[in-house]
């Protein structure tokens, strides 16, 4: 089970024009890409070069399916697909594609890692 | 990698806050790729078994596992990275804070923030957009500006009162929102007599009433040909929540010879209306109506004229007319008489009586859809129109306009190259006319396709994969308004034959009598709206998937 902390800070919240104890995970060092392939080589007895491949052929699967209308399963990680943001419109005539504001990759996390999740230990610390 | 695709989809909703009904945007979502087909497209990619694939993302998972949920963000080398986030409600003070966190912790998400290769892959992709047509029922304001009847290609306005009989080909509504969208599938209700003098109403179908965009076309001439009718009584369009749009009511069909419109030097005529002519021009008249061939006499004023041509339903004649009122006469053997009134006008200088294009009237003043690109038929009716000059026709940016025939009442010309923006022909300073053309786009978009077996839609990128066997390939369009399609609308290569294409279900099929891949582009009003491609493998290899734009 992990644990993490999540942190109180007090800070400005404008839209109500007054300070508030917000809730902010306290987040460590980033896991760069090629630690976490030496860790997962370590700890699985793979070939780093296998990984190395397999996260660039995964990344071209998503490309390509992503990047075309498709939803791409990843098995305990999630599901990957584009989102988008559009401005409405009131009629037919206004349809076009400068509507269309912004494009993103979303993520939706499996049942494995939404369960994972949901078993956390959280610490709250105030400073 | 080639460049991606994504089709973005509009569709009606309600917005709370604002309540109203809006078209709100989406990518359109294809089917989910199974994680399987994913690590055995990642196996061919990169030549590392899919054991191994396997192996490696399970290694990757639980790596991120470890670290993400032990408050570390995780990059995934080519991805992106993982992090956690807290939503929580916030707290007046530290003590509040550390005493409810429990209570207020909402939930806690995973964030993915993809890299920035991806990021770039996904900048540089193509957008294309559709509306759904499942029926936006929002501010559409439909609109008939016209309404005419047609009889060899000449239009005739739809006159209340008179009768409208089966000679009539067709029956034209110029408007705005016309189509499907706003009206519905069978938006024309009419009332049609038969020959034993009864009447019958029909909610008409799309076989006898096509809609677009800016145009409603009733077939008058099929529905007369499939049921027997003598002609038509009435008609009400109605637009999608079902409110009356137009209604028109005609007489029920004489015995003998009728008068249904007229049209004067190419400009129909509403009954009763003064035409402007001048003094001393010839004027051409055009009856439309019944057993024509039976009239002995025609009495324009009172003055007999000869007619220059006639058939049973249309009559010409030539005639120099007096100021004033002149109705026009129709007398046969039998002392039948019709009439039909109207008076001329003496008028000095210019005159624009009508424009229409392609045989629909422009409105003066009004607004005219045109598919952006195309050219249309001009035909401007007046007097003194051979006074006007090239540069007396001010057309949109990019538009032009070439005069095939003149003469002081007529002027044939081609709108080439139609854009949006205002149609004006102004002569010594003078607005003698005004349009405002609006492009419309083609209402036809075709967003994938089906295999043979139900299923979920593949995009066009996906080829279609012909039989190895006799190059046999089928499946079902997907998209908007595809009923609209036909076979004529998709250029095949030569390579494809039987080529066959049902508008009802979509579903089309032919063979590929090479191999390769061949590409058959569906157009539209002169717009390629989509491209479907075939693969065939050699005979004796596996089929493969094409992977074309």
């Amino acid at each position: 089970m992990g644990q993490i902390k999540v942190r109180g800070k007090m800070q400005r919240v404008a839209v109500i024009d007054d300070n508030r104890v917000l809730a902010r995970n306290v987040r460590y060092s980033t896991v760069k890409g090629n630690e976490l392939i030496s860790y997962a080589s370590q700890s699985a007895h793979i070939a780093e070069s296998n990984l190395r491949a397999a996260t660039l052929a995964i990344r071209e699967a998503i490309s390509y399916f992503v990047l075309n209308g498709h939803h791409v399963d990843l098995g305990k990680f999630g599901i990957f697909g584009i989102r988008t943001k559009t401005k409405s419109a009131l009629d037919v005539e206004q349809v076009d594609s400068k509507m269309l504001r912004r494009m993103s990759i979303g993520f939706t996390p499996s049942k494995e890692l939404k369960e994972a999740i949901s078993t956390l230990k959280i610490e709250a610390v105030v400073e | 990698m080639k460049k991606g695709q994504i089709n973005v989809g509009y569709k009606a909703k309600r917005v709370a806050y604002d309540n109203t009904t809006r078209l709100v945007g989406s990518a359109d979502r294809y089917s989910t790729i199974p994680y399987s087909a994913i690590v055995a497209y990642a196996s061919k990619a990169a030549a590392v078994p899919e054991s191994s694939i396997e192996m490696a993302m399970e290694a990757l998972y639980d790596a991120v596992n470890y670290f993400v949920l032990n408050g570390h963000s995780v990059q995934i080398p080519n991805l992106g990275t993982f992090s956690l986030g807290v939503h929580a409600k916030s707290a007046a003070s530290e003590v509040e804070f550390s005493a409810n966190f429990a209570k207020n912790l909402k939930r806690i998400i995973l964030r993915f923030l993809p890299d920035t290769e991806l990021k770039a892959m996904l900048s540089s992709t193509a957008t294309s957009t559709h509306v759904d047509s499942t029926g936006f029922k929002g501010n559409g304001v439909v609109a008939v500006t016209s309404a005419y009847s047609a009889v060899n290609a000449l239009l005739y306005p739809l006159n209340a009162g008179r009768a409208y009989g089966a000679q009539f080909t067709n029956i034209r509504l110029a408007g705005t929102r016309l189509s499907k969208t706003y009206l519905g599938v069978a938006p024309v209700t009419a009332v049609f007599e038969k020959e034993d003098g009864s009447t019958q109403q029909i909610q008409l179908s799309e076989d006898y009433a096509s809609l677009d965009y800016g145009q409603i076309n009733i077939k008058l001439k099929k529905i007369f040909n499939d049921r027997g009718f003598k002609g038509i009584r009435s008609f009400v369009v109605r637009d999608i929540n079902n409110a009356i749009i137009l209604q028109r009511e005609f007489a029920a069909i004489p015995a003998g010879i009728g008068i249904a419109a007229i049209a004067v030097n190419s400009r129909p005529t509403a009954e009763g209306e003064t035409v402007a002519y001048k003094a001393g021009q010839v004027v051409e008249v055009r009856v439309a109506g019944y057993s024509l061939l039976d009239v002995t006499t025609i009495k324009v004023g009172g003055i007999e004229v000869e007619a220059t041509s006639a058939s049973a339903t249309e009559l010409r004649f030539e005639v120099s007319p007096n100021s004033g009122n002149a109705p026009i006469v129709l007398s046969d053997e039998q002392g039948n008489e019709v009439s039909y009134n109207l008076s001329f006008g003496d008028t000095a200088g210019i005159v624009i009586s009508s424009i229409t294009s392609n045989g629909m009237p422009l409105v003066n003043g009004g607004t005219t859809n045109v598919i952006a690109g195309q050219s249309y038929n001009i035909q401007i009716a007046g007097n003194g129109l051979d006074a006007l000059v090239a540069e007396d026709f001010i057309l949109p940016a990019g538009s032009s306009l070439n005069i095939t025939s003149r003469s002081a009442t007529l002027i044939a010309a081609t709108i080439v190259n139609a854009q949006s923006g205002d149609l004006k022909v102004v002569h010594d300073d003078a607005q003698l006319f005004a349009a405002a053309l609006v492009a419309s786009a083609s209402q036809v978009s075709v967003t994938g396709w089906k295999g043979s077996a139900a299923g979920a839609a593949q995009s066009l990128s996906t080829a279609i994969t012909a039989s190895t066997d006799n190059g046999a390939f089928s499946g079902i369009l997907v998209g908007q308004n595809i009923e609209d399609l036909a076979v004529g609308n998709f250029n095949t290569p030569a390579t494809v034959t039987g080529f066959s294409y049902d508008p009802a279900t979509g579903e089309f099929s032919g063979v590929y009598t090479s191999t390769g891949t061949a590409t058959i582009n569906i157009v539209d009003n002169n717009t390629t709206v989509g491209s479907l491609k075939v693969v065939r493998a050699q005979s004796g290899g596996g089929a493969a998937d094409g992977d074309g734009d």
